[in-house]
């Protein structure tokens, strides 16, 4: 009973709950649809309540805020007693639709509705498919792209694949799991060489739109495995006959497939590279001529299933020789002869063909017959007669030789030169070649171009071009900028070669102009216009020489104040002439003499200098300025006269130690009467030794400078008489010394 | 020889023209005659008219099929005692061929007056039809897995079944009277086990394997006639 009663209470409590919720919501609100699709129109109804608060005995209207503002009402209506509806002619984005009611300006929402707004499918687009092969992954795939895809909305896409020649099933659909774009075509769907149609369509609740039909032959659609080169057979006409296979997942197919052929020299023998198109079945032979003979040819292959397939990785490539015979084409020569000897040039003109390997040329002459060169260098020196007019160049391979090329030996000399050339740089390893203006008395037949570079041990290879008689300027490529190069050219006329002109070129000094003093023109006969490396060697050797000397000099002359430089460069010679006999310590410096303070006179000449030494200068000019005593005078020294230059001073060494007598006159007899001897004379510091006068190699007599400016032989020195008094000895002496009288004279002035 | 006798039955059909003529009217002549030209074309002429495409592509599938068939063998049936191509083992289940009732394959002749280019086309459908239903039925009735391998070699069987119908088309065989073989063999009830699922299944790729070497033979034929032709 009491359970009963709980039960009742427990309705009642429950019903009113409900009732005040209900009573709570004042309308309620209804749409159609809560999507609709882009454009279409909308209508929303809005129940109100009769209980509901807001309305209850109120003057109350409806309005309908659409988004942010309330719309106007002519879209409103009441439908019935409670009920009004909106209606949106057409709606393009998302919109929220609230239902509100208003008494007079104050409204309250009541009730509301977001409605969206959809679009029908974008259509699947990029529909591709390809087929795998591999046994391991064999699957025919199809994939596209979706477009834009909006969320709100799903969209389901289905496959469709017809099969154009089928009878039993023509056509199968697959859908698409969602949310994927792609599928993987079940084999039993298609067939590998048939044609197939294929399509997706995509669906959502707005329509339906279909991609593209893709018409398509599976096999097409698939990436082959690289070919094999089985079997690669030269024949005698130069051709490659190849015996190739599919891959192992194609090797079933014997419908004509497309195949690619690549072919390429190897060891960059004339760098060709060929590429074949073929059409062939499986296993179908192939044929390739028009190679070079003797050559290394590198195969490659590809195939395709037709041309509409993209193609297979290459294959490994397979060598193969062609079939060697005689070198065919023509040789460019170039032949220097002097006198007998020759220096032969030659290269492969453009249609030369080497047709096979171990190239090698030999030379020859006729007349008489014999080899002069076999060689596989391109150039060969040898000696000439005077008889050969011709020699014949022929280039041999392992097979067999060439046609001869024949070479016509011009040995007339003399014939002009161009009369102008000139090298202007056009980049870094190039250069703009211009010539002109050959003696008009001789017939151009063309000219060659000649140049090597310079300096390289050993020596580098010459090069050259035959140009046309009409051509006047080349371009010259290949150069190193590091390299000095000789580059000449020469005119050929039809009686012989002309001298050349030469110009030695480097892109360190390359001006755009030729230099004058780089032009040299060779005149001479036996040079036959070469110029010596030594003209290059001395440009470059002699300006450092020169540079260097007289960096020593400067060198010297700033630095050259110690004794020891200034003894070497300039010994200072005492001129008798201009000097006194003085006495003078080692210990004094030669260098700087002092001259005379008052001995000025510039009629006198100062041969030599010489340092006072030891002596009052304020009386240097005494009567006894020449103190015998302080020479040393020992007779019995004096050896034997003789021719010998050699000094036989002593001094006393214990009185003078550092004094250095200048000269001392030592005499066995009268002077007069002493015509065999000579004086011996002390050597001075001066490193000049005194000469005696009857060396042939000795100076002329010094010339005692009077103050009267006559001069008087002064033969030799004398001594005075005994009986000469002091004032007749010093008259005797300026008679003797008219040096020392001027000094005296100018002493007697000064004082 | 071929050329002497077509020759030959054309101076037959001439004369019989001229009895139609007599007896028919022209028109009616004219139509029995032209039927009977093409009928008793000889095959180098049925090559002209058939496709070089087709055959290939028809050598192609043919080829691929034989190419398969072991790897199909090696995939499906996991048994070592079943080897493909032991001939002693052919002997030995021959009384269980019998018993599971497979099917033999039908003859296919070298191509001459006796055995037509039509026959062979017409054979070389039903023997692909008889052993593309095996496989589906031991498929279906047994425990065996329907591996990748068996699904590539019925699409493959079934679009050189495509590549015959065409070629018969195109050389203007009726097609519409040859038996598709859609009778059952009734494997359900008699392959009770896995071994015999088994045997039934290495039964069948041997059987076929022997017709696809046969069907080969035919195009080469074909292609081999074609190219002297061309």
């Amino acid at each position: 009973m009491a359970s009963v009663w709980l039960l009742l209470v427990l309705w009642i409590f429950v019903n009113a709950l409900i009732k005040v919720i209900q009573a709570s919501s004042c309308a309620t609100i209804h749409t159609p649809a809560e999507v609709v699709r882009s454009g279409s129109p909308v209508s929303v109804s809005c129940s109100i309540k009769d209980d509901c608060t807001l309305t209850k005995g109120k003057d109350f209207h409806v309005a309908w805020k659409i988004n942010n503002g309330f719309d106007p009402s002519n879209l409103s209506y009441q439908e019935s007693n409670g009920t009004y509806g909106v209606i949106i002619p057409s709606l393009d984005t998302d919109t929220s639709i609230a239902c509100a009611v208003c008494e007079e300006e104050k409204c309250q929402i009541v009730n509301g509705v977001q409605v969206k707004v959809g679009y029908p499918p974008s259509i699947p687009k990029n529909l591709s498919c390809s087929l795998n092969l591999r046994p391991e992954k064999k699957v025919f795939l199809c994939k596209w792209d979706p477009g834009q895809e909006r969320e709100i909305l799903s969209t389901n896409y289905t496959l469709n694949i017809f099969r154009v020649k089928a009878k039993k099933v023509p056509s199968e659909q697959y859908r698409i799991p969602r949310g994927e774009h792609f599928y993987l075509i079940p084999r039993l769907s298609y067939n590998l060489l048939s044609v197939l149609e294929i399509n997706v369509t995509a669906v959502n609740v707005f329509g339906n739109v279909t991609s593209e039909t893709l018409k398509l032959i599976p096999m097409e659609t698939a990436i082959f495995d690289p070919p094999e080169i089985n079997r690669i057979e030269a024949d005698v006409a130069g051709c490659l006959n190849y015996n190739w296979s599919l891959g192992k997942s194609e090797q079933w197919l014997m419908t004509a497939i497309s195949l690619e052929l690549r072919l390429k020299t190897v060891d960059n023998q004339q760098n060709k590279e060929l590429v074949l198109p073929f059409t062939k079945k499986n296993g179908g032979k192939i044929n390739v001529c028009g190679l070079f003979h003797g050559t290394n040819y590198s195969t490659t292959m590809r195939v395709k299933y037709s041309t509409l397939s993209k193609w297979s990785e290459w294959s490994d490539p397979k060598i193969a020789n062609t079939v060697m015979k005689a070198p065919t084409g023509s040789l460019d020569t170039w032949l220097k002869v002097d006198d007998q000897n020759a220096q032969l040039y030659w290269k492969p003109s453009e249609n030369f063909r080497p047709n096979g390997w171990n190239l090698s040329y030999i030379v020859e002459s006729m007349e008489p017959k014999r080899n002069l060169c076999i060689t596989q260098e391109s150039h060969c020196f040898f000696n000439l007669t005077e008889k050969v007019e011709k020699v014949y160049l022929r280039a041999t391979n392992a097979a067999a030789s060439s046609d001869h090329t024949e070479v016509l030996v011009y040995r007339k000399k003399g014939l002009g030169s161009v009369s102008n050339f000139s090298v202007h740089p056009q980049s870094e390893t190039s250069v703009l070649l211009v010539w002109g203006g050959t003696p008009a008395s001789h017939t151009v037949t063309g000219y060659v171009l000649e140049w090597r570079s310079l300096n390289e041990m050993p020596e580098a290879p010459l090069s050259f071009i035959l140009m046309d008689k009409n051509i006047s300027s080349t371009i010259l490529t290949g150069l190193r900028p590091d390299k000095h190069y000789q580059i000449s050219i020469y005119p050929k006329y039809d009686r012989g070669i002309g001298f050349p002109y030469i110009l030695p070129y480097s892109f360190q000094t390359a001006s755009s102009v030729a230099p004058v003093s780089n032009i040299i023109r060779e005149h001479s006969n036996e040079k036959n216009g070469t110029i010596r490396d030594g003209i290059e060697m001395t440009m470059f050797v002699i300006p450092i020489y020169i540079g260097l000397s007289l960096f020593i000099i400067v060198v010297f002359a700033c630095f050259g104040k110690t004794e020891r430089v200034k003894m070497c460069l300039w010994p200072i010679i005492p001129d008798p002439a201009n000097s006194s006999i003085k006495k003078w310590t080692t210990t004094y410096s030669m260098e700087g003499i002092p001259s005379f303070v008052e001995d000025k006179d510039s009629v006198l000449v100062y041969l030599s200098r010489f340092s006072l030494l030891d002596l009052d200068e304020k009386e240097p000019f005494k009567s006894d300025y020449v103190k015998e005593s302080q020479w040393s005078r020992d007779i019995n020294s004096y050896d034997e006269c003789h021719s010998s230059l050699q000094t036989c001073v002593q001094y006393d060494s214990e009185n003078d130690r550092d004094s250095v007598p200048y000269a001392t006159v030592v005499f066995s007899g009268p002077y007069q009467n002493h015509s065999s001897c000579r004086p011996p004379y002390v050597r001075s510091e001066s490193t000049q030794p005194l000469l005696g006068a009857d060396d042939p190699c000795s100076p002329p007599p010094y010339e005692n400078v009077s103050p009267s400016g006559s001069v008087s032989k002064v033969q030799r020195f004398s001594t005075f008489p005994q009986s000469f008094t002091e004032s007749e000895e010093n008259e005797e002496l300026w008679e003797e010394f008219p040096m020392l009288r001027s000094l005296e004279l100018r002493g007697t002035d000064h004082t | 020889m071929m050329g002497l006798r077509y020759c030959c039955s054309l101076v037959t059909l001439c004369i019989l023209f001229f009895i139609a003529v007599v007896k028919m009217n022209f028109q009616a002549a004219l139509f029995v005659t032209l039927v009977g030209i093409v009928v008793s074309a000889p095959i180098s002429d049925k090559l002209d008219i058939m496709s070089k495409d087709t055959i290939e592509q028809a050598h192609s599938l043919i080829n691929k099929i034989l190419q398969d068939i072991p790897t199909t063998h090696a995939a499906w049936i996991n048994n070592t005692s079943l080897t493909l191509g032991d001939s002693k083992t052919m002997q030995e289940l021959q009384y269980l061929k019998n018993d599971i009732n497979i099917t033999y394959a039908p003859v296919l002749q070298t191509i001459s007056n006796e055995f037509s280019m039509e026959t062979c086309l017409a054979n070389i459908t039903k023997g692909l039809q008889l052993h593309m239903n095996l496989l589906k039925e031991i498929i279906n009735v047994s425990k065996l897995p329907q591996t990748e391998q068996v699904i590539d070699l019925q699409a493959e069987i079934q679009e050189l079944l495509d590549l015959i119908e065409e070629l018969q088309n195109q050389a203007g065989f009726d097609t519409s009277t040859q038996a598709t073989d859609e009778q059952s063999h009734d494997l359900v009830n008699r392959l009770t086990n896995t071994y015999l699922a088994q045997v039934a299944a290495h039964l069948t790729l041997q059987q076929l394997q022997d017709f696809s070497c046969e069907i080969l033979r035919s195009i080469r034929s074909m292609t081999s006639s074609s190219a002297e032709n061309s």
